[in-house]
């Protein structure tokens, strides 16, 4: 029996492995105690009192390249006395030069920034002041966090209000089957701790909001658009260009991405700025286009790059590789000699990358330019709606009346004699997936397109079932209940036009197929 | 790579949303069009995809962005579309 399914014998191996670990650290101890306890007494003897300000830590390594390195370093560079990371502010210069030398120190152990170190270290030095807001945790968030962790940027936080769900777990990758229903935010940064525990990682278990957006920014010197939705998107720029950060934005959907640097370098007073989102995208699209993971679908690999692309353009904001004699705070280095350009992955295409040279700045942007009508205060009270702006584009709110429950279509179906048509007006590819048995397909993309042909294909359903005659009562479902509705809207505005169609269409199904599940048939699948 | 539009034709990319409208990534249209005409072409081609996807769309020619409503309210005639350029309708992906 191999000793992996013979349990006795796989917790031997077990035990004997963890019992040599732990001699190993026991003599480590050992080692590090006789250290520290002789440096203490040379000390003492030296002022006849404990130094407080100079504990020597037991060193991994004899003092080597990574300490002089430093040394120099801080000579070279004037550091800053306040911490970004808010834990060190109050030390001495000789503690916090010392705090800086061993965090330092443990990142070159890391070698999580070799390639930076090349730019003498400063680069690394620059890492460990920056602070980075992922706002939105989930397939971008995810991977450009854990590198984020990993180089040793020295505040990360994490914004996300959702909760993991197993739908997620194939691009989501900080998340675990441990960590289902609950909080994103933290299952990321257990993940992350165990990555990279020195890092200070700053908990936000919600949703961007816009009364706190602006706020909240101030305490970070780069913030990574990682959301989901048109509304957020727009919130995340106006939001940065009024804390005067810049942002890394990207998106996913189905085999593309879309990657832009926003606000770079940052508006202040004396400079203009970088462009904003507004200024590549001045008008939302309409809502019944917009389609989001969960629905349109995504490639986990396709979003996997546009995070770890995410990651990259923080890195090359935070440290860059010119500008090497002088230290300066991320947000004032980060001058971008780059032209103003929207880089587009597109998986299946080839070339797969094209990057399109941007405009910049739009003249008369309300949110980046001289003439900007979004301020703080317009974001806090809330006078301008996120919602409303994006529904801007959007047809006129459905007012179809005639809608019914899934438990009363339940009935429908039940009835002993009524015949009656249901259509599923999803896409093709998802009605294969599953479908309630008798529904008909025809996707709501089609009938937006060409209608007439829908209506032929209706009545010639109609004349090819024996059982359905005209006048048949007529029905809408979808996955949710949004296109249905869509669809029984143009329907209607179709009879108007061609009132001898030959169904009647009685409403669609509130809820959809989800609704179906939940009321009707747990057995029906989720997908 | 697609293959080099037919003469006189100018090759048109779509993506995302625009791809899922149009049901295909590319499409040749005749050239020279001035750009302003571009999106009447399309909604005769594609009718209802101005309103759809079009008016929230970033459009390039030749990998730089163009402004297709400035273009329009100019009094002179602005950006033309010339054969074998390459013109992509680009809408914003908002997903993550």
């Amino acid at each position: 029996m191999h000793p992996s399914k013979n349990p006795v014998k796989r917790l031997r191996a077990q035990i004997a492995s963890l019992e040599g670990i732990l001699a190993d650290l026991k003599t480590q101890l050992t080692d590090a105690e006789a250290y520290y306890n002789q440096t203490a007494s040379a000390q003492s003897n030296n002022n006849g009192r404990l130094q407080s300000q100079a504990p020597s830590y037991p060193p991994a390594q004899p003092v080597g390249y990574a300490e002089k390195a430093f040394e120099t370093l801080v000579d070279r560079l004037e550091l800053p006395q306040k911490d970004r990371m808010g834990r060190s502010w109050e030390l001495t210069p000789e503690e916090h030069k010392r705090d800086w030398s061993e965090r330092w120190a443990q990142l070159s152990e890391r070698k999580s920034a070799a390639f930076l170190l090349r730019d003498s270290g400063t680069g690394q030095l620059r890492l460990l002041n920056a602070s980075v807001l992922v706002v939105g945790v989930g397939g971008l968030g995810c991977p450009a966090a854990t590198y984020l962790a990993g180089v040793g940027v020295g505040k990360i936080g994490l914004m996300d209000g959702d909760t993991v769900e197993l739908s997620n777990l194939h691009r989501q990758l900080l998340h675990t089957e441990k960590w289902l229903g609950l909080g994103k935010v933290d299952s990321a940064v257990e993940s992350l701790m165990d990555r990279n525990s020195e890092i200070h990682y700053v908990a936000h278990n919600y949703n961007l909001d816009q009364n706190i957006a602006v706020e909240t920014m101030r305490n970070y010197d780069l913030i990574l658009d990682c959301t989901d939705r048109p509304s957020t998107r727009y919130l995340v720029s106006d939001a940065a260009v009024l804390a005067g950060k810049p942002v890394v934005t990207a998106s996913a959907l189905c085999t593309e991405g879309q990657l832009m640097v926003l606000n770079n370098p940052p508006r202040s007073h004396n400079n203009p700025g970088g462009f904003c989102y507004r200024c590549v995208f001045p008008k939302p699209p309409p809502e019944n286009t917009v389609l989001s993971c969960g629905e349109g679908g995504i490639l986990g690999p396709v979003v996997g790059v546009m995070g770890v692309l995410m990651a990259m353009e923080a890195l090359k904001i935070i440290a860059p590789l010119y500008r090497k004699d002088e230290y300066q705070y991320p947000t004032e280095a980060c001058y971008d000699p780059t032209p103003p350009s929207l880089l587009l992955y597109s998986a299946y295409n080839n070339p797969p990358f094209r990057s399109v040279k941007l405009r910049g700045k739009r003249k008369e942007c309300p949110s980046c330019s001289d003439t900007a009508t979004i301020t703080e205060e317009s974001l806090k009270s809330a006078s301008l709606n996120y919602s409303t702006f994006c529904a801007s584009t959007s047809p006129a709110a459905p007012t179809n009346r005639n809608r019914i429950s899934a438990k009363e279509y339940s009935k429908v179906r039940q009835a002993p004699a009524s015949p009656h048509l249901l259509v599923d007006v999803r896409e093709k590819v998802q009605f294969d997936i599953c479908h309630l048995k008798g529904s008909i397909n025809l996707p709501y993309s089609d009938l937006s397109r060409d209608p007439e042909a829908c209506i032929d294909m209706l009545d010639h359903t109609v004349d090819g079932n024996p059982d359905i005659v005209d006048g048949v009562s007529m029905y809408f479902i979808c996955r949710y209940g949004n296109d249905s509705q869509l669809a029984a809207n143009r329907f209607m505005e179709l009879e108007k036009v061609r009132p001898q169609a030959r169904c009647d269409l009685r409403g669609d199904i509130a809820g959809g197929l989800r609704a179906w599940r939940e009321e009707v048939d747990a057995g029906f699948p989720e997908y | 790579m697609p293959a080099k539009p037919p003469p006189n034709h100018f090759r048109l990319l779509y993506f995302a949303s625009a791809a899922s409208f149009a049901r295909k990534s590319s499409d040749t249209f005749p050239a020279p069009l001035p750009l302003a005409e571009l999106f009447g072409v399309l909604e005769k081609r594609y009718p209802g995809m101005t309103k759809a996807v079009l008016n929230s769309c970033a459009v390039t020619v030749n990998l730089d962005y163009v402004d297709v409503e400035e273009d329009g309210g100019k009094e002179k005639a602005g950006v033309v579309i010339n054969a074998e350029d390459e013109v992509a309708i680009i809408p914003p992906v908002s997903s993550g």
